[in-house]
C-alpha cells in the first residue's frame, strides 16, 4: 500500500501554489472560533452524557438522591413501594389461606359420584381419622338418592366408602318395588342389631326387624306409642344407627337411655307375634312414604330392639306405616280384611 | 519528553469524559486547516455558507464526542470527512453539480513531454519564496483557486486532502469514503485539469507577477 502511496507524488508546483494562495492564512472569524467553543464548554457543562458509564452512573445516582430528597417525592415512592409489597403478599398468601377447601372447590361441583373415585380417595386421605370414621358411617339419606345425582366434592368424598348395608339401598332406589331379601350384614350381625335397624329403610323396612324377631326374640317389644317415653330413647336409637364399630357402639351404649317400658312376658309374646304377623302381611307392598304431619308416636305402636326404639308402626286407613328411627318412612297397603285384623290383634297393654 | 504533544485521540477522550479545555486545544491544532478546507471546497459560488458548515462541523465533533472512537483513522481524517459531508450537502443544496462520473470517463490530460508543462516555472520554494518569486507564487495561488473552482467537487476534495492537509492516499480514500483506487484516480483526473488549467495561463501568470514586481 505503501508503495502505491507513492504512485502519485504531490505536484511540487501545485503545492507551492496552494501555499502561496491568497487565502493560505485565513482564519476563522474570531467570534465565530469564540461561539464555537462557548457551545462546546457549554455541552460539556449541560449534558453529562458523554461521560464514562461509571461517571454516568455517579451523576445518575446523585440525581436520584436529590430527587428522593424532596418530601413528597419520597412519600409518593414510598406509597407506592408499599403498594407494591402488599399486593404481592397478598397474592402469594391467597392460595395458602384457602387450604383444602380451595383445591375442593376447583372440583366441578356437579361431577357425578361416581365418575370422581379418585378425588373422592384423596379427599377421605386428607382428611382426619374422625372425619374418615364420619365418612364411613351410613347416611341412609345420601344412599337414598339417585346414583346418578350431581353432589358437591366434600360430599362426593363420604359417598364412596364401603357400605354394604347401602348396597341394597341402592338397588332399591334403581327398582320400583322393594325386595324381599333382607340385607345379608342385617341377618349376621346379632351384636350390631341396633346397626342393623339402619336396614330398616330397605326395600323390606321390616326385614332385619323380623331376623332380630327370629334371632333374638326377647329383645324386641312392640307397645303402643302413648306407653313410649320416646324423644330420649330415638336420640339413642338414632346414634346406635350412625355408630359404625363395635367400639363406638359401646360408647354410645353408655348414654343413659331411658329404660324400657316394663310389660309382662304374655305382652311381649303377643306384641312380637303381632310384629310378625304385621311384616308378613306387608310383605313386598312396602313403598316410600312421603313424610307424615302427624307423629307416629301418638297413634302407633313403638318397637323396641335391646331397649332402643326401632321405629313406629302405625295402622292407617289403607294400610300400614312403619317410621325407622332413622331414615325414611314406608308405607304398605294393605285389604280392608287384613287391616282390619292387625287392628284387632294390635297390642293394647 | 513533556514538550511531547498530546495526541488528538487522548484530547478527544478528555473531552468525551467531561474536559472542555480539550476540546480547545483540539480547535486550536485544526481550526485554520479545516476552514481553509471549507473555503476551498464549496469555492466561492458557496463562499457565504463557510462559517455555516465550519461551526456545524465542529458542532458534530461536539455532539459525537461519546461515541467517538479510534477506528483506524486519525481524528484529523475524522473531522476533514465530517466537513467535506456538510460541504457537499451545502453544494448539492445550492444545486452545484457535485457528481464526477462523466469526468472519470474521460482519459486524464498528461502533458507529452512530462514535467515539460512546468519548465517556464521557478522551482517551488521550500518553504517561503523570496521577494520577487513571493509575486509570483501569490499570483500561481490566485491562479489555482481559480482553476480549482472549475474542477468537480469530488475531484477538488480529493486534490486538496493530498496536497493540502498533506492526508496519505488511504486516509484520503476512508476520509472520502472512497475505494483507494477511486480516490487515486480522482486525484490523477484533478492535478491533470489543474497542470491544464495553470499551463494554459502561465505566461499570464508570469507577465502578470513580472508586472507586480517591477511596478513601482
Amino acid at each position: 500500500m505503501s508503495g502505491e502511496l507513492h504512485d502519485i507524488p504531490p505536484d511540487a508546483h501545485l503545492q507551492a501554489a496552494l501555499r502561496h494562495a491568497p487565502d493560505h492564512r485565513v482564519a476563522p472569524p474570531p467570534d465565530l472560533s469564540a461561539q464555537i467553543l462557548a457551545q462546546a464548554h457549554q455541552a460539556v457543562a449541560a449534558e453529562p452524557a458523554a461521560l464514562s458509564w461509571p461517571g454516568r452512573l455517579r451523576l445518575l445516582l446523585r440525581a436520584l438522591d436529590r430527587w428522593l430528597s424532596q418530601p413528597a417525592l419520597a412519600g409518593a415512592v414510598a406509597t407506592l413501594a408499599l403498594a407494591t409489597v402488599i399486593g404481592l403478599m397478598w397474592r402469594s398468601g391467597a392460595p395458602t389461606d384457602g387450604g383444602p377447601e380451595l383445591a375442593e372447590a376447583t372440583v366441578p361441583a356437579a361431577a357425578p359420584v361416581a365418575a370422581r373415585p379418585e378425588a373422592a380417595d384423596k379427599a377421605t386421605a386428607d382428611r382426619p381419622a374422625a372425619d374418615a370414621a364420619l365418612a364411613a358411617a351410613p347416611q341412609p339419606a345420601l344412599a337414598a338418592a339417585p346414583p346418578a345425582r350431581p353432589s358437591p366434592p366434600v360430599r362426593s368424598a363420604k359417598a364412596p366408602a364401603p357400605q354394604p348395608s347401602q348396597a341394597p339401598v341402592t338397588a332399591a332406589a334403581a327398582g320400583a318395588e322393594p325386595a324381599a331379601v333382607p340385607s345379608p350384614r342385617a341377618e349376621a350381625a346379632q351384636e350390631a342389631a341396633p346397626a342393623a335397624l339402619a336396614s330398616a329403610s330397605t326395600p323390606e323396612p321390616l326385614g332385619a326387624l323380623l331376623a332380630t324377631l327370629r334371632e333374638q326374640p326377647d329383645t324386641v317389644q312392640v307397645m303402643p306409642a302413648a306407653q313410649v317415653p320416646a324423644r330420649a330413647d330415638l336420640r339413642v336409637a338414632k346414634s346406635l344407627a350412625a355408630a359404625d364399630t363395635a367400639r363406638e357402639r359401646s360408647v354410645v351404649r353408655q348414654v343413659p337411655a331411658a329404660p324400657a317400658p316394663a310389660s309382662a312376658p304374655d305382652a311381649d309374646a303377643a306384641g312380637r307375634e303381632w310384629l310378625a304377623q304385621v311384616a308378613r302381611a306387608a310383605e313386598g307392598r312396602w313403598q316410600r312414604a312421603a313424610a307424615s304431619a302427624a307423629d307416629e308416636r301418638e297413634a302407633g305402636h313403638g318397637v323396641w330392639i335391646d331397649g332402643a326404639v326401632a321405629g313406629w308402626l302405625v295402622l292407617t286407613d289403607r294400610g300400614v306405616r312403619w317410621r325407622p328411627a332413622t331414615g325414611p318412612a314406608w308405607h304398605a297397603d294393605l285389604d280392608a280384611a287384613a287391616l282390619q285384623t292387625l287392628r284387632t290383634r294390635a297390642p293394647r297393654h | 519528553m513533556s514538550d511531547t504533544p498530546v495526541s488528538d485521540d487522548v484530547l478527544m477522550r478528555a473531552f468525551a469524559q467531561g474536559d472542555a479545555t480539550a476540546f480547545d486545544q483540539i480547535y486550536a491544532r485544526h481550526h485554520a486547516a479545516l476552514y481553509r478546507f471549507v473555503r476551498r471546497v464549496l469555492g466561492a459560488a458557496c463562499a457565504a455558507q463557510a462559517d455555516e458548515v465550519f461551526q456545524d462541523t465542529w458542532m458534530k465533533v461536539v455532539k459525537a464526542r461519546a461515541t467517538w472512537a479510534p477506528q483506524g483513522a486519525a481524528f484529523r481524517t475524522w473531522l476533514f470527512t465530517l466537513a467535506h459531508h456538510r460541504a457537499i450537502d451545502c453544494l448539492r443544496k445550492s444545486g452545484r453539480e457535485v457528481s464526477v462520473e462523466r469526468d472519470d470517463e474521460e482519459a486524464p490530460w498528461e502533458p507529452a513531454d512530462g514535467g515539460a508543462a512546468w519548465s517556464l516555472w521557478p522551482a517551488p520554494p521550500a518553504t517561503a519564496a523570496g521577494a520577487e518569486d513571493q509575486v509570483f507564487w501569490r499570483a500561481a495561488g490566485q491562479r489555482l483557486l481559480d482553476c480549482l473552482d472549475t474542477l468537480p467537487a469530488a475531484q477538488r476534495v480529493v486534490f486538496l486532502l493530498y496536497h493540502e492537509d498533506g492526508l496519505p492516499m488511504d486516509d484520503v480514500a476512508k476520509a472520502l469514503e472512497l475505494g483507494f483506487e477511486t480516490a487515486k484516480s480522482r486525484l490523477r483526473y484533478a492535478m491533470s485539469k489543474l497542470r491544464t488549467c495553470m499551463g494554459a495561463y502561465l505566461p499570464g501568470v508570469a507577465t502578470d507577477a513580472a508586472r507586480e514586481g517591477t511596478a513601482p
